[in-house]
């Protein structure tokens, strides 16, 4: 701490220092003052004094001088040298000369002032000049005077300076120590954040003014310290409050209030890290045609039943099960330390059973089913990940077996998949390295034996699988979207082989059908504007090509596909109906839509010559067919009395191993248009 | 080079020439003294004894021409109340003293003032003497040799009583005559 610190570093030190500096200055000052006045004054008196001494002196010496009296003269200043100070006395003629004279060695401690004064006056009768009387003598009366008159000054300070001194510790009393109160007041304050303080008023001045306004303000912190810490308690419980609803609605499903994907999924992640002997399954639940219940009676009855199926399963699991709704129709039970692979079973038939008797929703009873894929964990996998993929690959074996079933899930589940996704990339490059073909199959009529159209039937051939069928990868490349590619190939390839073979000698009127698959409706039809383009530039009629779509997308089918097969119609693409009477055989889209060809199903045909009804549903269709200027080919024709019975029932064309089976494009001309 | 006796010989030789000299001269520069001394009197005197209004020189007399010299040759052009001195040479006990301001008897001059004096008072003048007696026999103020230098010693009362008053500065100079009264 320097001595500025030490000074000024408090009211009280600013106020002593500043009175004692103050008074200090003004008795210093003072004392100066008169100390030099002092000494002038003293000064001056000996001065007068010695003036009068030589004054007096100066008629008789005059008078000695002029009768050269040197004994009378020296008496006279002799008594001089009694005078402490005079240190010597000397009567000049008027020419310099030393008449009488005397000196003394003074003793005098001289510390100031080491000159001499001098005092010389002229010693004159009656106007005329005689002589000189000079009296020198030292400072030590005037040097004794000051010394004394400085102790005494210094006696004034110092009492100045003690009633200084006196007078701040009463000013600090009445002035300083309520405002250092009130500083210190302020300081606790400001440390401890007390507001419940408060400073007295020690003062009716100022400072008590301002302690009273510091007081006033400390009133005022302090309730607008209580009015937010309510305020924030208010909010806190709300946040508390908002944060518990989140944490809800975080961790759980509002529809079902079941826990939702991410609390099972961090459970599950939970249960996995932790070092002990863990074991536990999932079992991944899907509602069997959930979408079609939501389609037909609304979302509305979907949430209740999705609400009452999670009811009914939650009251089938046991204690250590955990039912858990991922979102939509799917479901995942977690079960802790099951006994054995027998509990997780029957707990899956628990399941199908107590969904079997179905629900009642709003007057309206339903019936549901489900299809479970079980993983466990250790022995299925060891991630999160893998345990609900492998859960998922389970269940979808269940849909895929018939639904309404349950799976353990196995390691051939997971080739199945990897095969899939080989075959998915193989598909992708399909195109590109051309491995497709198209083959055609004749169709004849039946009362000529000509052929009249054919069907174009798609043909893989893989340098690894080698021919792959189409039932092997038509629904894969429909999973997959490539069926829009694949499809469009088809169009364009047939168009193109149509053009050839009329070049060929075709007829007029020779048709190609190909299968469209409903995928390729579903980018808005875009595939259709090209194509048209195609045939037209190939100078083929938009009735060269036949569409065949299968019964099931008409009645599966949206709107937006319908309004585009009307497209193709108007375009005067011919519609043929492919596997008529095997679907759900709703007769009403042959009221909406104008269909130009129905082909009857294989199956009708293999059992013509065996069962009647079979006869009787196949000229019922011809007979309806034929009412609506529709014309109607029998797929699957193998033998000549199937084709005899056909024709007698009045159908028009036949197409079938009878006649040919599926030919690449070479032998298809070879066969039927004569090119060798 | 001279010899240290002849030296010393021609030394003590200057030296009593310088004594005879001296000897000889000192009756002028006593004269002269004593003739300053009779103007400062007159200087420090007040009263009745001299009028500068009615008298135009202040007359210092004296029987001695010797004095008289060396008092004209030292007062020559000094004044007394702004009057000129006048020193005057007395040839006969006839002349009228009275005009005279201050009278001077030398030594060879008493048996002058013997018959001057004898039943005769003096007013308004100034009586200076120079021989034993002198201020007993009436005289007011008189000379005498102290260490070769020039004293003097007044009868202030006879000074008073002729109309003369003389500053305590020259009577605390000189020695007060004592009377037995």
């Amino acid at each position: 701490m320097n001595l500025r610190q030490i000074l000024f570093g408090s009211l009280n030190a600013k106020l002593l220092a500043i009175l004692m500096m103050v008074a200090l200055f003004s008795s210093i000052t003072i004392a100066v003052m008169f100390t030099i006045y002092e000494l002038n004054t003293v000064t001056k008196a000996e001065q007068s004094r010695l003036n009068s001494i030589a004054n007096i002196l100066a008629p008789n010496l005059t008078a000695a001088l002029i009768f050269q009296d040197e004994v009378s003269a020296k008496e006279q200043i002799k008594p001089l040298l009694d005078q402490s100070n005079i240190v010597s006395a000397r009567v000049e003629d008027t020419e310099g000369k030393a008449f009488v004279g005397i000196f003394s060695r003074k003793n005098n401690d001289i510390q100031i002032f080491t000159k001499l004064m001098v005092v010389s006056i002229p010693l004159t009768m009656k106007g005329v000049d005689y002589g000189t009387l000079t009296i020198k003598a030292d400072y030590s009366l005037i040097e004794q005077s000051l010394i004394f008159f400085s102790i005494f000054l210094l006696g004034i300070l110092a009492l100045i300076l003690i009633l200084s001194f006196i007078l701040s510790l009463f000013l600090r009393k009445n002035l300083i120590y309520p405002l250092t109160h009130l500083a210190t007041v302020a300081e606790h304050v400001t440390k401890t954040n007390n507001y419940n303080l408060r400073s007295k008023v020690l003062s009716r001045d100022e400072v008590g003014n301002l302690a009273s306004c510091f007081n006033l303000m400390l009133e005022t912190i302090e309730q607008r310290d209580h009015s937010l810490e309510e305020k924030v308690q208010q909010r806190t419980n709300a946040l508390k409050v908002a944060n518990s609803q989140l944490t809800t609605q975080a961790f759980s499903d509002p529809l079902s209030g079941l826990p939702n994907r991410r609390y099972i999924l961090d459970k599950l992640s939970d249960l996995i890290t932790q070092p002990s002997d863990t074991h536990f399954a999932i079992l991944g639940l899907d509602l069997d045609g959930f979408k079609e219940i939501n389609d037909t009676m609304g979302h509305d009855y979907g949430d209740l039943l999705l609400i009452d199926v999670s009811r009914c399963i939650a009251d089938t699991l046991p204690t250590s099960a955990t039912l858990a709704r991922l979102g939509g129709d799917e479901f995942i039970i977690l079960v802790e330390n099951f006994s054995s692979k027998a509990f997780i079973n029957q707990i899956a038939l628990e399941i199908h059973h107590r969904l079997s008797s179905g629900f009642s929703i709003k007057n309206k009873h339903v019936y549901v089913t489900i299809s479970i894929g079980i993983a466990i964990f250790p022995d299925d996998g060891n991630t999160v990940e893998n345990l609900v993929k492998y859960a998922d690959l389970a269940m979808y074996k269940s849909k895929e077996t018939g639904r309404n079933c349950h799976h353990f899930f196995n390691t051939i589940m997971l080739e199945d998949v990897l095969k899939k996704r080989e075959l998915i990339d193989d598909l992708r490059s399909s195109l590109i390295n051309n491995e497709f073909e198209l083959y055609y199959q004749p169709i004849i009529d039946l009362s000529t034996n000509k052929i009249r159209k054919a069907e174009a039937l798609i043909r893989w051939h893989h340098p690894v699988r080698g021919m792959v069928p189409p039932l092997e990868f038509i629904s894969v490349a429909e999973e997959v979207g490539l069926i829009v590619d694949i499809g469009e190939w088809v169009a364009r390839t047939a168009a193109q082989d149509l053009a050839k073979l009329k070049k060929l000698g075709a007829d007029e009127h020779f048709q190609i059908s190909v299968n469209v698959s409903p995928i390729q409706f579903k980018d808005g039809g875009q595939w259709m504007t090209n194509w048209f383009e195609y045939v037209a530039g190939l100078g083929l009629s938009h009735d060269a090509i036949i569409v065949e779509i299968t019964e099931n997308l008409l009645m599966e089918s949206e709107d937006s596909v319908r309004s585009q097969l009307t497209k193709l119609k108007k375009q005067g693409v011919p519609i043929a109906i492919d596997d008529f009477g095997v679907g759900y055989s709703s007769l009403s889209y042959l009221q909406k839509m104008d269909v130009d060809i129905l082909k009857i199903d294989k199956s009708f045909v293999d059992d013509l010559e065996t069962k009647s009804n079979s006869r009787d549903l196949c000229q019922i269709m011809i007979m309806l067919a034929e009412h609506l200027s529709i014309q109607v080919i029998a797929e699957g024709i193998e033998n000549e009395k199937q084709k005899q019975i056909l024709t007698d029932l009045g159908c028009q064309f036949g197409q079938g191993y009878l006649f040919s089976k599926p030919l690449p494009l070479a032998l298809f001309k070879q066969k039927y248009f004569d090119v060798s | 080079m001279i010899p240290i006796f002849r030296r010393l010989f021609i030394v003590k030789l200057l030296l009593v020439m310088l004594f005879i000299s001296q000897a000889a001269l000192a009756t002028p520069r006593e004269d002269a003294i004593k003739s300053g001394f009779l103007y400062n009197f007159a200087r420090y005197s007040d009263g009745d004894w001299f009028n500068p209004d009615i008298k135009s020189t202040y007359n210092i007399c004296s029987f001695n021409p010797e004095f008289i010299v060396a008092a004209k040759n030292t007062l020559k052009d000094l004044t007394i109340k702004k009057r000129l001195i006048n020193v005057y040479l007395l040839t006969s006990l006839q002349e009228n003293i009275v005009d005279c301001n201050t009278l001077f008897l030398s030594r060879g001059d008493s048996e002058k003032w013997a018959l001057i004096s004898e039943n005769k008072a003096f007013i308004n003048l100034m009586l200076v003497g120079e021989f034993d007696g002198f201020l007993a026999s009436g005289g007011h103020i008189n000379f005498f040799i102290v260490g070769g230098k020039v004293r003097f010693e007044i009868d202030p009362i006879k000074l008073k009583n002729s109309g003369i008053n003389m500053s305590s500065k020259v009577l605390r100079l000189g020695r007060i005559h004592e009377r037995i009264f």
